[in-house]
């Protein structure tokens, strides 16, 4: 044991441990340990039901009632708009939450597309966008069609009519009702509003946290700070989109433990970023989102693409809705960028890209395969397993297996680890479209690295495709 | 017997306290129970009070808060209540069919046949069915089996200035997960006053209808 003291710098004193835990009536349980007599340690655990969330949803203004229709003229609806009865309506739409981009009337039917800004559920939206209407077009407009929107993407289509929302808003099984009526299609099969885009620009601020584990010297690191960003789209589809973190506070550039990898280093040098810079550009980059055809979705991005690598990127996905599977492809040309975080780049560059697919198990169980080269020019996969609860609380594992050896890996073998993500509104029952949650591997190793991009496709339009849209119908009446 | 006075006592003691609580907020409609979030028109409220539409007093009873809520809507039969932050009530007959805003909301219910033993003070068994979304999003159906019993003439003090007299009715529910208890103070086939049970995270809401 002298040995072991002698090595691991142990401080052996006494030969007894003590500990005792305290339980919270809120199940939470609090332990604090005495090591040898040189050590305290502090543990704290919890245990949590994603399906019962600490605060229940629908903590929120309510619905707009269903109207019988205004008294406008048809006349002021078709064949175009009247600017004031459009500005009325869009009012009372952003007042729900909701921004409208578009509004045509083709006979007794409104075509509507909107972008959902509040609510958690995508049908929480169709159900307060078609009360608006009901409210705010004449009598004589029957159907509605309203289009939900995603980056300038039309995602899905809902056909209501009117007379089905009056005969259901009360009934005992209305939102089934309700969605067992409705026509749900892929926006893309139609024929949108002719577009009246108007240039739309964002930009806000807020705290970030980037936490890093299990470094042997400090298992636990972080940086804490502030970050703006911006979005701005000058046209429809398209966005410019930055941002510019400033450390306050943390101890990640107190790491020093250079990376021994023998692959490119890719992500082993994470240390020096941080060690680099307090003030960077986490990511600054163009992006063009649109649907080439029927249950297609396409996205191309130019720029800085993350925090470590930049360049040019191109993505499609074939996701056909009401459909358990999908199908995703993209590929990219990264390079390496300065340690500084600011504009400049490093010598080594790579084409990387992955061809995906995406099965949904039923139970909320998620399937996910990605085949392709790496950032370190390796190939292999990626095997993905996620449980996602309807309420949009997610969590899951991953595994990376490539052309790396073991040994060329180095510790821990292959890239793995878990992933959690819950939306905000679980933790505070008010409507937010946020998620917070982490990613967390044992360690950061070259081998099985792919890009950190925003805006994945999947994600990106699954809470308004078809299958998710299902899943929380419930909201509709909300 | 007893425990029929004891639940006699509480609902006049709820209704006094309530009455007392809202006393200096009536020209205000009341306190708000939301910060501002998307679905809060103010003006559409103060708009309502203004044209002194029709106005309910509803009492949280477990969490003791109190407001006065306007007559927003009115459609096949059912009222449709707001405080000035929108949070919604829905009645049919004076009996809650529907809430919003207050995150465990009774999503729809059907009241048919217990509203219909309640109003004619007639003693029956009757089924009546709460929809509500649970904590993953999904709808989940409730049916009770109730006990409608009428009561005789109960006189009411709501305030030191208002009083309310007419025929007291219970309705007892019974439910594997949870049985509730629901009053109602009618005079003239209406009810002038209510305790009624919306769900097991809201408890009970108190009504006083003031028109």
């Amino acid at each position: 044991m002298n040995n072991e003291v002698n090595y691991l710098g142990y401080d052996y004193r006494i030969p007894i441990n003590v500990g005792a835990q305290y339980r919270f009536a809120h199940g939470g349980t609090l332990g604090v340990s005495l090591l040898s007599g040189s050590m305290i340690g502090v543990s704290y655990s919890f245990t949590l039901d994603p399906k019962n969330p600490p605060s229940h949803s629908g903590r929120e203004p309510g619905p707009p009632a269903i109207g019988a229709g205004s008294t406008d003229s048809l006349q002021a609806w078709t064949p175009k708009v009247d600017p004031v009865h459009r500005a009325r309506l869009d009012a009372a739409l952003r007042n729900q939450g909701i921004a409208m981009s578009g509004i045509e009337v083709r006979d007794n039917v409104a075509v509507v597309d909107i972008y959902n800004m509040s609510w958690p559920a995508a049908a929480q939206a169709y159900g307060r966008t078609a009360a608006v209407l009901s409210m705010q077009l004449p009598h004589e407009i029957s159907t509605f069609k309203i289009r939900t929107h995603e980056r300038g993407m039309p995602i899905t289509q809902v056909t209501l009519r009117r007379s089905d929302l009056e005969d259901l808003e009360y009934a005992l099984d209305g939102s089934w009702q309700s969605y067992a009526r409705a026509g749900i299609f892929d926006a893309a099969l139609s024929p949108g509003v002719s577009p009246l885009w108007q240039q739309s620009a964002d930009l806000w601020v807020a705290p970030y946290v980037t936490p890093f584990f299990f470094d042997p010297d400090n298992p636990v690191r972080a940086d804490a700070g502030i970050t703006v960003a911006a979005d701005w789209s000058p046209f429809l589809g398209g966005y410019l989109s930055g941002a510019v973190n400033k450390k306050l506070v943390g101890n990640l550039d107190q790491a020093d433990r250079p990376s021994n990898s023998v692959l490119p280093h890719v992500r082993s040098d994470a240390w020096l970023y941080a060690k680099e810079s307090d003030f960077y550009l986490p990511y600054l980059t163009a992006s063009y989102f649109w649907r080439p055809g029927e249950d297609l979705y396409a996205r191309a991005s130019a720029g800085l693409l993350e925090r470590m690598f930049g360049g040019v990127s191109g993505e499609m996905l074939w996701a056909p809705p009401g459909e358990k599977f999908s199908f995703g492809m993209d590929l990219s040309y990264a390079k390496q960028r300065d340690f500084d975080g600011l504009l400049g780049f490093q010598d080594y560059d790579v084409v990387t890209g992955f061809l995906s697919g995406y099965y949904d198990f039923g139970g909320g169980f998620l399937g996910q395969v990605d085949v392709g080269r790496y950032l370190a020019k390796d190939w292999g996969a990626t095997f993905t397993v996620t449980r996602r609860f309807n309420n949009g609380f997610e969590f899951g594992a991953f595994a990376t297996l490539t052309d790396v050896s073991s040994d060329d890996f180095g510790e821990g073998a292959f890239d793995k680890g878990i992933m959690l993500s819950i939306p905000i509104s679980w933790f505070t029952g008010k409507p937010s479209r946020d998620h917070t949650g982490f990613l967390l591997r044992p360690i950061l190793r070259d081998g099985g690295a792919q890009l950190i991009e925003r805006d994945r496709l999947y994600p990106l339009t699954r809470p308004d495709r078809q299958e998710e849209l299902a899943s929380r119908w419930g909201q509709f009446w909300r | 017997m007893r425990t029929r006075a004891r639940t006699s006592m509480a609902f006049l003691a709820a209704l006094t306290l309530s009455a007392c609580a809202v006393g200096g907020h009536v020209s205000t409609m009341g306190q708000t129970f939301l910060p501002e979030m998307p679905g809060v028109d103010r003006q559409a409220a103060q708009r309502l009070i203004d044209a002194e539409a029709p106005r309910i007093q509803v009492t949280l009873v477990d969490r003791g808060t109190t407001s006065l809520l306007v007559k927003d809507a009115e459609r096949q039969g059912v009222s449709r209540w707001r405080t000035i932050d929108n949070t919604q009530i829905f009645t049919r007959d004076g009996i809650v069919v529907g809430t919003r805003g207050l995150s465990f909301d009774l999503m729809s219910a059907d009241t048919g046949d217990a509203a219909a033993a309640i109003l004619a003070r007639r003693a029956a068994r009757v089924v009546r069915f709460h929809t509500y979304l649970d904590g993953d999003d999904q709808t989940r159906i409730q049916s009770y089996v109730c006990d409608i019993v009428p009561e005789g003439q109960q006189d009411i003090h709501v305030s030191e200035s208002l009083a309310l007299s007419g025929s007291m009715v219970r309705e007892t529910c019974y439910n594997p997960r949870g049985d509730h208890e629901n009053l109602y103070l009618l005079r003239d086939g209406h009810i002038l006053a209510t305790v009624q049970f919306i769900s097991r995270g809201i408890g009970s809401l108190q009504i006083v209808f003031f028109s």
